[in-house]
């Protein structure tokens, strides 16, 4: 869990003031690095490997990874309205808020065996990358400006008193304990009940991801916007000053850094997920091992195999592996379903739950004809804190390019 | 080739130093040395030239390694919108609290975590860009994420309520 926060907390500015030093600095760069060299002639060639067109080819890819147009890929048009957790209740025709716990754990565990089933059918496909198009919704909340001057102001405070006193780690702790009170405070003092309104982003992404080690990643953010479960919600975001909720601009950014397939599981990559085992037996032993290796002290195996689960079911795993996933799955006896639903591209499926120990529930919602991965959700308290639909994914040959089906 | 390749990653790690006026300068550096020894260079070559850009870095005058450098750049270079987006996204504790979290730690403990979340480095190569051991980085790392999850729990239940970590979407979200 901690590895995943904070693997959120690198800032997207970083991308960008990369990607706008690298446009202006490098034919300076380059041009003081070739006229500095001893011997130019091999060297030179070696540093440019095989790209001879250099600077035509990736200034122009450079241009094209920051323009990007929206509205290429709409979105399933299901995919606009508000998910919210109430709207997205399970029909109930197999399991259902009547039937009893033993009846839906159940239903979960042969549905599970019988997707193993029918995984282990489908065909094991490849390309040179693994492209993903998801719909995300998350609840969004603008704090006022008064707000972030009052956080600026206790982080300079706290900063202070750091450097003033704080040599020991127990008195960096205290120190940020205090202020984090203080915070607390600060919140409470601009809104007592809580924020006034509710609101959701909601936006697609597409990512490719390159088989090979070292080859370029994209990532694609599009068609985003801002939806409000209901009139007043609107009504009262007006109220406040109608404040931005979303930045307008969509984002592609490129890379080739190496990437987990997995926070949960660093050890998954690109290139080793393909060789996962591809017997129950096997890959429980994998999992097991791995989660016994995992630093967080309130760790709960079924959510961590939950996570697990949504990472490999939308990467390019084998059939054998994703039906030894299903078969896993249903050893757990934390998992349940209640049964049909649909997701909120509109497509059905059944749906599966984890409950975490404070109560969180952890969905899936999986093809019953496929044993593909639909959708995943977050729930707490009765209101979804995350929500993705999977709308595509599958191998496709070249960066930018969806796969053919 | 090498420096298309790896450009924005190495001035990405050395931003979280320096403004950009210096992190370019540094960068151009780096790969001038890079280029100077093409025939020496690791298969793995990122690690290397974080390695390298790490050390140019503490040669600059303007580069002051005081600990809580690298967390100051990290909220500076945090945006307001994904403040925003964080706050009520994952319901575990607030983004400020959570970089806040961020300065009861060592400021090499926080660099193993980059290192190994941002960046995917495996142990070794971290270690080569810290120049330290391997084994050395394994209990930077590990003490890094224990105190991280200790601190982050205290803060969840202080602040609010109490939550447990809510999982992030996926690994690269950030």
């Amino acid at each position: 869990m901690t590895d995943r926060m904070f693997a959120r907390l690198r800032p997207g500015k970083l991308d960008e003031l990369a990607e706008e030093s690298y446009r202006r600095r490098r034919r300076e760069d380059l041009a003081r690095t070739f006229s500095s060299t001893r011997n130019p002639t091999p060297t030179w060639r070696a540093f440019m490997a095989r790209r001879p067109m250099f600077l035509l080819a990736t200034g122009a890819v450079a241009a094209g990874a920051v323009v990007v147009s929206t509205g290429v890929l709409s979105g399933s048009p299901a995919g606009r309205t508000p998910p919210v957790a109430a709207e997205s209740t399970p029909r109930g025709t197999t399991g259902g808020t009547g039937a009893s716990p033993a009846a839906t754990r159940i239903d979960a565990r042969s549905f599970l065996l019988a997707a193993a089933d029918t995984a282990l059918r489908e065909p094991a496909t490849s390309g040179h990358y693994w492209y993903v198009r998801q719909r995300t919704t998350h609840p969004t909340f603008r704090w006022p400006e008064k707000f972030w001057t009052g956080v600026r102001e206790l982080q300079r405070q706290e900063q202070a008193e750091v450097d003033r006193t704080g040599a020991k780690d127990d008195e960096l702790v205290a120190i940020n304990e205090k202020y984090n009170k203080k915070l607390a405070l600060l919140r409470e003092s601009i809104y007592p009940d809580g924020p006034p309104y509710k609101a959701y982003v909601v936006q697609s992404e597409e990512r490719w991801r390159p088989k090979r080690a070292g080859g370029t990643h994209r990532v694609k953010s599009e068609d985003r916007e801002v939806v409000f479960p209901t009139p007043q919600d609107e009504a009262t975001w007006k109220k406040e000053g109608a404040p931005k909720l979303l930045e307008d601009k969509p984002k592609s950014v490129d890379d080739d850094l190496p990437r987990p397939l997995s926070i949960s599981n660093m050890d998954i990559t690109m290139q080793n997920v393909g060789a996962l085992p591809g017997s129950k037996k096997a890959l429980a032993g994998r999992l097991r091992a791995r989660f016994a290796k995992l630093p967080d002290p309130h760790k709960e195996f079924d959510l961590y195999l939950w996570q697990t689960a949504v990472d490999l079911m939308t990467a390019p795993t084998t059939p054998g592996t994703r039906a030894a996933l299903f078969q896993v799955l249903a050893d757990q006896p934390g998992i349940t379903s209640s049964g049909e639903t649909e997701d909120t591209a509109g497509r059905e499926g059944v749906s599966l739950a984890v409950k975490s120990g404070d109560g969180a529930e952890f969905q899936l919602v999986i093809n019953e004809d496929t044993a593909e991965l639909l959708e995943y959700a977050v729930v707490e308290k009765g209101e979804d804190t995350a929500r993705v639909t999977f709308e595509e994914f599958g191998w496709t040959d070249k960066l930018g390019r969806r796969p053919h089906r | 080739m090498l420096y298309d390749r790896y450009y924005r990653n190495v001035l990405g790690y050395v931003l979280l130093r320096v403004g950009q006026n210096v992190a370019e300068d540094v960068c151009s550096e780096t790969f001038l040395v890079a280029w100077r020894r093409l025939d020496e260079l690791p298969e793995q070559v990122l690690p290397w030239l974080l390695g390298v850009a790490r050390n140019r870095l503490a040669k600059h005058r303007e580069v002051r390694y005081r600990r809580t450098d690298l967390v100051e750049r990290i909220a500076a270079l945090t945006s307001e919108q994904e403040h925003v987006a964080w706050d009520v996204a994952e319901h575990v504790v607030d983004r400020e609290q959570a970089v806040s979290a961020l300065r009861a730690l060592p400021e090499k403990d926080v660099e193993a975590m980059i290192l190994a979340t941002w960046y995917g480095l495996t142990p070794d190569q971290a270690a080569t860009v810290m120049g330290c051991s391997p084994r050395a980085f394994n209990v930077r790392l590990h003490r890094a994420r224990k105190r991280l999850t200790g601190r982050l729990h205290q803060e969840a239940g202080a602040a609010r309520r109490p939550v447990r970590g809510t999982p992030g979407l996926f690994a690269e979200e950030s």
